[in-house]
């Protein structure tokens, strides 16, 4: 491997954040290069030399450092097979492997760039779809073409993958920021006693101020030599008092970056590091995010080596990288000036182009000693250079200047990083005094502080960083007290805190007379090449602006240029949300950071708008990209498992969902994995047993809701269609649940213990529904009835069979179980196996069966006693599959399955369950007229007869959901359908308007395939066997 | 969310059921008086009382909110909803101005 | 092991076994499991390295009661207790049982934690079982419809932060405060132990009672092992636990939340558990 070029890193000089005796060896592209610890991945490649990062997303041009802040997708590199990672975020260390997304060296795709003409902004909406067809060939090529990252092509096994988590956060105050005026405001507040969390997303604080940056971690010692400007004082005391503060008062968080602000102040803070997502709820937040630079656009601006001067002082003093020598900074305010005079420190002179026509006095006076080259009146023209800049042509006072140069830096002004304040319903508005955006209203409970909220000056900033802090403090202790106080009162209280709390909202916005933006930024940073050339600059020549890729770049992330956005503005895209549309402008990975403004200022100038009026799109939450591992880690699933669980998987029961439930679906002998048609003769020989023997079946998951008080059949006479006020103890009833429009809702059995005790069972997925249901009914009348849910409180087995009454009798105590004094449709309450009981003698599975219920933690001792004691019969259990097997053949519907949104109960032929004497219930006038008008629908049974290749295949056999046809028109559609053992038939319901003798089913192939329509039940009409 | 009984908690632990609405008579109900009252939704954009379900812990109540801003405004439990809508007086709500001008 | 002989089993049973618990008889016909060979295995070496202990103990098997209805607080009276006077609040009866007031009319009745299983609200069984519809209170089931976790330790809190939304640090969650709340999803009553009156359990220790649907039980014990893997989190058998709450002072670390926080000198106990072969 070839050594890379020298290195510019400064041997002593600054480089406050790195630790020079430790190098780190790492491996960009394959070639090997050293950082030291502290570096960035950007800033140990800047200093080794390395210029191009990556090629451009449509133009592939050679790419470079811009904005050193995640402003710009320019240094988008994939670390360790982790696609998309900002070089600048990721922090160096042993062994790291990176590499660029895109060919950097020799890139064919370079051909673009000089087919700029013909890719205009929105080129795709008119192209690739001519002839017809082409489209097929277009799209493979694009895939290749389009995206950014790849995504690792590894397989990694599941447990060395790493775990992410998350964690709830609670804080009365959320600093976000770390820089001086962050830091002011949280240790101000914490003095005051206000629980306060500082996030910062470096790993040290300090922000834009270059102090020797205090890690939490490291030593308090202050090293003298490195204090390099005076902000630094007020900083390092702040810092000092800061690592003395009590842990309780104030916590600080770096290397957190919040991403989003949500409803009421819950903030999503994304700690990469530690992999973990924090969800904070803040009573009140300070963002102290800063402001970010603003890029100058002009030819080429986008050459390596051409960059924002905040990148090149961070680089220089926080990295302490030379980022040129012979630099040229592009200079419209004091900023620029003071990193010429950084420049000068290390002993490299600068030339200052400045765009303002006069020369500005104080940032005059700065430099007057130094004898640089500095021009006013500068308008540039181009960057020039191949693959990285070389110099700059410039015109000046009418003339054209060149001037060689291997750095570009850019001072043209700022732009508050206000996204979170505007997630949290803050207003930014254009100010034409100020040439940029400013907060003009802050959302409830938000605060800002420092660049963001326009202040840059040190003094102004800890001032005004001091007095929000205070305000805020002050109102969040007295809303503390008024919390503890309001404990001791009764909970039926009906005013909320937020009513008091707004009664006098907080206003710490800074007056705008404060704002040191004037001073900042350029009203104009936005040059056209031809409009330079122009001696005279006339404002409303079209033509000068009409110009076809002039490669001046608005966009780097889109390679949007000027003509782009003049192209939108003539087509008729002239709204700010029309142009972002139509060009992409500010959806790249940059969100617009560093391109909306000058692409709000070049449509303003366009469609002669001011700005303030156009405005900009909104911004929506995450402010920085986030992985989705970070969103997935520690996520849960709810799972509710029956106490006899243990026996299904002991018995190799195939396990199935039902809602949140688990359920054995059928019981195959051990156990290996079954094919669908032995799955299929498993259960097949359930239903065998259970119509000739026994069986017996896990229903847990059935809801139970008791229901108690004088009231309690009135209660359900208003729920349910049916009648239960003569009900008589010991019975059951079938409950039919509507909903307020008449569809059928649930469906469950009523059974009586007492005058003043009902238990409802419900389906399963309906217990929850149906509880809140009664809840919400029996708030709506003042009925004497308490309601509450009892489904997890019991265990059942149903054990169903001709010899069930034999099976149980030797285990039951307290009952008799004959048919006369235990009848069909009857509720007794006694022992079984020991265990109190509720029995159950219903319907179920169309024979004679006992569905008893015991308390949840009896659950298993009751399966272990039943399968102990039924060894001698052979019972044995059966799942779910058989279940609805058994009730599809006595014609029971499955409420979803064979009911929809939309069913009414006479169309499920469940009429007969509908009261017509009850003077209420839920739906029943909204029924009654939708019966009056006509029922248009009926479910019906229909079988077909079975041939020897349908039960072994089941092909050519219509499935749920198959359309049902008649002349040609669609007419209903098949809701269930199964092969009978006990009938050798395929049996099955389904949806038709007319009952008729036969319907036409449309099968999956398209053909028609006739079937026979059969009255319900299909297994013993007379329902002989289950009354036994 | 400011649960009446628990508190503020967040509006994940709460289902909203719908406006507060009074049923037609179910004997003497007309068929469009029904419709309108099952399947016309006002969808008012201002203050409306609402049934609102803290699901943990299965208890209804009432909140009254701003659909404009989507700020809760006051919460009952359903015997003091009932007892104030019982005196027929209103108590004064402030609805906080917001003037947007970021469209979204 | 008793545990497949007792009619009556904590859903929590085969965990519990799977971990090598000893079930003893209690009450009637109930296994508990009061202590844990590998908790003591552990728990020395905790010690050993300053690292705060946390503990998870099943205490399902315990008795509890439930009431609902207008006529709850007279019935209680009647029978001896002292009803809790405000929503969402508990107070500690005379034998050491815990009187919890829900939302909706219902109270829940937890047994002291050093109970014998035995004599645990016989009047009020006796008393709900006679009145009913005259009195106007029912029974709540919820011996078994919840079942019934202990957790223990200075960083009960931030375990739960990672699956509960509301606030339940010291200072902020008060003792005997209920948080009827979402727990992994769950609907969850989550209870931090009053201020005891008897010298056993000291009120220093956080303590919280965790009352989730018995179905989800198993769900809910493998989210907290699994979250208590960054902890260093322990099972007990209930003795120990009754132990460790008798002995125990709290630690005053310097950070509270080191797993938030950079600390000066970095606890033992924030070193991140995602190595990779951790097994949950």
């Amino acid at each position: 491997m070839k050594r890379i070029e020298t290195s510019r890193r400064h041997d002593t000089r600054w480089g406050c954040w790195i630790d020079r005796r430790k190098p780190l060896s790492f491996r960009f592209e394959g070639r090997r290069y050293t950082g030291f610890e502290g570096d960035s991945l950007a800033s140990a490649l800047a200093a080794s030399g390395v210029m191009v990062f990556s090629r451009s997303f449509k133009y592939r041009r050679k790419r470079g450092i811009f904005s050193l802040n995640a402003s710009d997708a320019n240094t988008l590199v994939n670390v360790d097979d982790i696609p998309n990672l900002f070089a600048e975020r990721v922090l160096l260390r042993e062994g790291l492997k990176a590499h660029a997304q895109q060919r950097l060296r020799f890139n064919p795709l370079f051909v673009l760039t000089f087919l700029s003409r013909f890719l205009p902004a929105g080129f795709y909406y008119r192209t690739f779809f001519r002839p017809r067809g082409v489209w097929k060939l277009w799209e493979r090529i694009f895939r290749k073409l389009a995206g950014v990252g790849l995504l690792p092509q590894t397989k990694v096994a599941h447990h060395a993958l790493p775990r992410f988590d998350k964690a709830y956060g609670f804080f009365e105050l959320v600093v976000v920021g770390g820089g001086l005026a962050g830091v002011t405001a949280a240790t101000t507040a914490a003095r005051l006693g206000v629980r306060t969390l500082l996030v910062e997303r470096e790993p040290r604080l300090g922000g834009a101020s270059f102090a020797k940056d205090i890690d939490a971690n490291m030593d308090a010692n202050l090293d003298a030599s490195l204090l390099q400007a005076p902000l630094q004082a007020p900083l390092q005391e702040l810092l000092q008092e800061l690592l003395q503060a009590p842990p309780d008062a104030l916590t600080v968080m770096t290397g957190g970056e919040a991403t989003g602000l949500f409803a009421d102040r819950f903030l999503a803070v994304v700690e990469a590091k530690k992999r973990r997502l924090h969800k904070i709820r803040a009573q009140s937040c300070i963002v102290a995010s800063g402001a970010f630079e603003l890029p100058a656009v002009f030819r080429n601006n986008d050459l390596p080596g051409v960059m924002l001067a905040s990148a090149a002082r961070k680089l220089m003093r926080g990295y302490g990288v030379v980022v040129g020598q012979k630099p040229v900074i592009f200079a419209a305010n004091s900023f620029g000036y003071q990193l010429a005079l950084d420049f000068l420190a290390l002993g490299i002179k600068p030339i200052l182009l400045d765009p303002r026509p006069v020369p500005h006095i104080p940032d005059a006076l700065s430099i007057r000693d130094h004898h640089i080259v500095c021009a006013n009146g500068v308008i540039p023209l181009e960057a020039l250079g191949k693959g990285r800049i070389q110099g700059v042509k410039a015109m000046i006072a009418g003339s054209q200047h060149f001037f060689p140069c291997d750095c570009l830096c850019l001072a043209v002004g700022f732009a508050p990083a206000a996204e979170l304040l505007v997630q949290g319903g803050a207003e930014l508005r254009y100010l034409e005094t100020h040439h940029c955006q400013r907060l003009i209203s802050l959302g409830e409970g938000l605060h800002a502080v420092g660049a963001v909220a326009g202040l840059f000056e040190p003094a102004k900033v800890q001032r005004h960083a001091e007095q929000t802090a205070k305000a805020v403090a002050r109102e969040l202790l007295s809303l503390r007290s008024l919390r503890q106080k309001t404990k001791t009162k009764t909970r039926t209280k009906t005013e909320t805190r937020a009513a008091r709390h707004r009664a006098k909202p907080l206003n710490t916005l800074p007056a705008p007379t404060l704002f040191d933006d004037a001073a900042q930024n350029w009203h104009d940073p936005v040059f056209p090449y031809l409009r330079g050339l122009k001696r005279n600059r006339s404002e409303n020549n079209e033509k000068d602006e009409s110009h076809k890729g002039k490669k001046e770049f608005v966009d780097l992330d889109e390679d949007l240029q000027i003509s782009d956005l003049h192209d939108s503005v003539r087509d008729g895209y002239d709204s700010m949300q029309l142009v972002k549309r139509y060009t992409t402008l500010g959806m790249g990975v940059s969100q617009g950071r560093h391109s909306n403004i000058n692409g709000l200022r070049i449509v303003s100038r366009l469609t002669k708008e001011e700005p303030a009026r156009l405005g900009l799109s909104s911004v929506r939450p995450p402010t920085a990209p986030e992985s989705f591992s970070m969103l997935a880690g520690r996520s849960f699933q709810p799972l509710r498992l029956s106490p006899m669980h243990q026996r299904h998987e002991q018995a190799f029961a195939k396990t199935m969902v039902a809602g949140s439930w688990l359920r054995p679906a059928y019981y195959p002998p051990p156990p290996q994995p079954l094919g669908e048609t032995e799955a299929r003769t498993i259960v097949e020989q359930e239903v065998r047993s259970v119509r000739t023997s026994v069986g017996m079946i896990d229903v847990t998951t059935l809801g139970g809701i008791d229901v108690y008080g004088e009231d309690a059949a009135e209660f359900a006479d208003r729920l349910y269609c049916w009648s239960y006020k003569k009900q008589l103890v010991g019975r059951a009833r079938y409950l039919l649940m509507t909903d307020e429009a008449g569809v059928v809702a649930d469906d469950g059995v009523c059974c009586r213990f007492a005058p003043d005790h009902l238990y409802l069972t419900t389906t399963t997925g309906g217990s929850d529904a149906v509880y809140r249901a009664l809840l919400f009914w029996k708030a709506q009348w003042n009925l004497k009835v308490e309601v509450t849910n009892s489904t997890a409180a019991f265990a059942g087995v149903n054990v169903a069979g001709p010899l069930a009454r034999e099976v149980l009798q030797g285990l039951c105590e307290g009952i008799d179980l004959s048919g006369e004094s235990f009848p069909y449709m009857g509720v007794r309450e006694g022992k079984v196996a020991g265990s109190y009981a509720r029995l159950l003698r219903v319907g179920f599975v169309g024979e004679l069966g006992y569905e008893i219920h015991v308390p949840f933690s009896e659950g298993e001792a009751l399966w272990d006693a039943l399968m102990q004691h039924g060894k001698r019969w052979q019972m044995k259990p059966f799942g779910v599959e058989a279940q609805r097997l058994l009730r599809l053949e006595k014609g029971h519907i499955i409420i979803g399955q064979d009911t929809d949104g939309l069913t009414l109960p006479h169309e499920a032929a469940l009429g007969w369950a509908v009261s017509r004497k009850k003077p209420f219930f839920i739906g029943k006038r909204p029924l009654e007229i939708q019966v009056e008008r006509g029922i248009t629908k009926r479910l019906i049974g229909f079988s077909i007869p079975a041939r020897r290749h349908h039960r072994r295949h089941h092909k050519n056999l219509p499935h749920e959901c198959n359309l049902v046809m008649h002349e040609g028109a669609i007419d209903g559609r098949v809701t269930s359908i199964a092969y009978s053992p006990t009938l050798d038939r395929v049996i099955g319901l389904a949806y038709v308007s007319q009952s008729r003798k036969t319907l036409a089913i449309k099968l999956d192939n398209g053909k028609l395939l006739q079937a026979s329509i059969v009255p319900l039940p299909f297994y013993d009409p007379e329902g002989e066997r289950q009354k036994l | 969310m400011p649960c009446p009984i628990h508190g503020e908690r967040n509006i994940a632990e709460f289902f909203c059921k719908g406006p507060v609405l009074s049923m037609p008579n179910a004997t003497r109900g007309t068929r469009q008086q029904w419709a309108r009252y099952l399947f016309l939704a006002e969808n008012k954009a201002g203050i409306v009382d609402e049934w609102w379900l803290h699901s943990p812990s299965s208890l209804w109540f009432v909140a009254r909110r701003d659909t404009t801003s989507d700020e809760i405004l006051q919460t009952w439990t359903i015997e003091a909803y009932r007892t104030q809508q019982q005196k027929k007086t209103t108590p004064k709500a402030t609805p906080k101005a917001t003037s947007k001008t970021t469209t979204r | 092991m008793a545990a497949l002989f007792a009619r009556r089993r904590s859903p929590l049973a085969p965990r519990l076994s799977a971990l090598g618990a000893a079930f003893v008889p209690f009450a009637d016909d109930v296994a508990l499991v009061e202590t844990l060979p590998a908790y003591h295995r552990e728990v020395g070496k905790r010690h050993r390295e300053h690292i705060t202990p946390l503990l998870l103990c099943d205490l399902s098997p315990l008795a509890r009661v439930g009431v609902k209805g207008r006529g709850g607080e007279s019935l209680l009276r009647r029978s001896a207790l002292v009803p809790a006077k405000e929503v969402n609040e508990s107070v500690e009866q005379k034998d050491g049982a815990l009187c919890v007031r829900l939302a909706g009319n219902e109270v829940l009745l937890l047994s002291a934690l050093d109970s014998q299983g035995t004599h645990d609200f016989v009047p009020l069984r006796k008393n709900l079982a006679a009145s009913r519809s005259k009195q106007q209170v029912f029974p709540v089931a919820y011996q078994d419809s919840l079942c019934w976790l202990a957790l223990a330790g200075d960083r009960a809190s931030d375990l739960l932060a990672t699956m509960c939304a509301v606030d339940l640090r010291d200072g902020v969650f008060a003792h005997g405060g209920l948080a009827q709340t979402s727990l992994a999803r769950l609907s969850a009553l989550v209870l931090r132990d009053p201020v005891r009156r008897s010298s056993t359990i000291s009120s220093d220790v956080p303590l919280f009672h965790l009352l989730v649907d018995s179905a989800s039980s198993l769900y809910l014990w493998d989210c907290l092992r699994d979250a208590m893997g960054e902890y260093e989190g322990l099972v007990c058998g209930r003795q120990d636990l009754l132990r460790f709450l008798a002995t125990t002072s709290p630690s005053r670390s310097p950070s509270r939340s080191p797993s938030r926080s950079p600390s000066r000198t970095p606890p033992r106990h924030s070193a991140s558990p995602f190595s990779g072969t951790r097994a949950p």
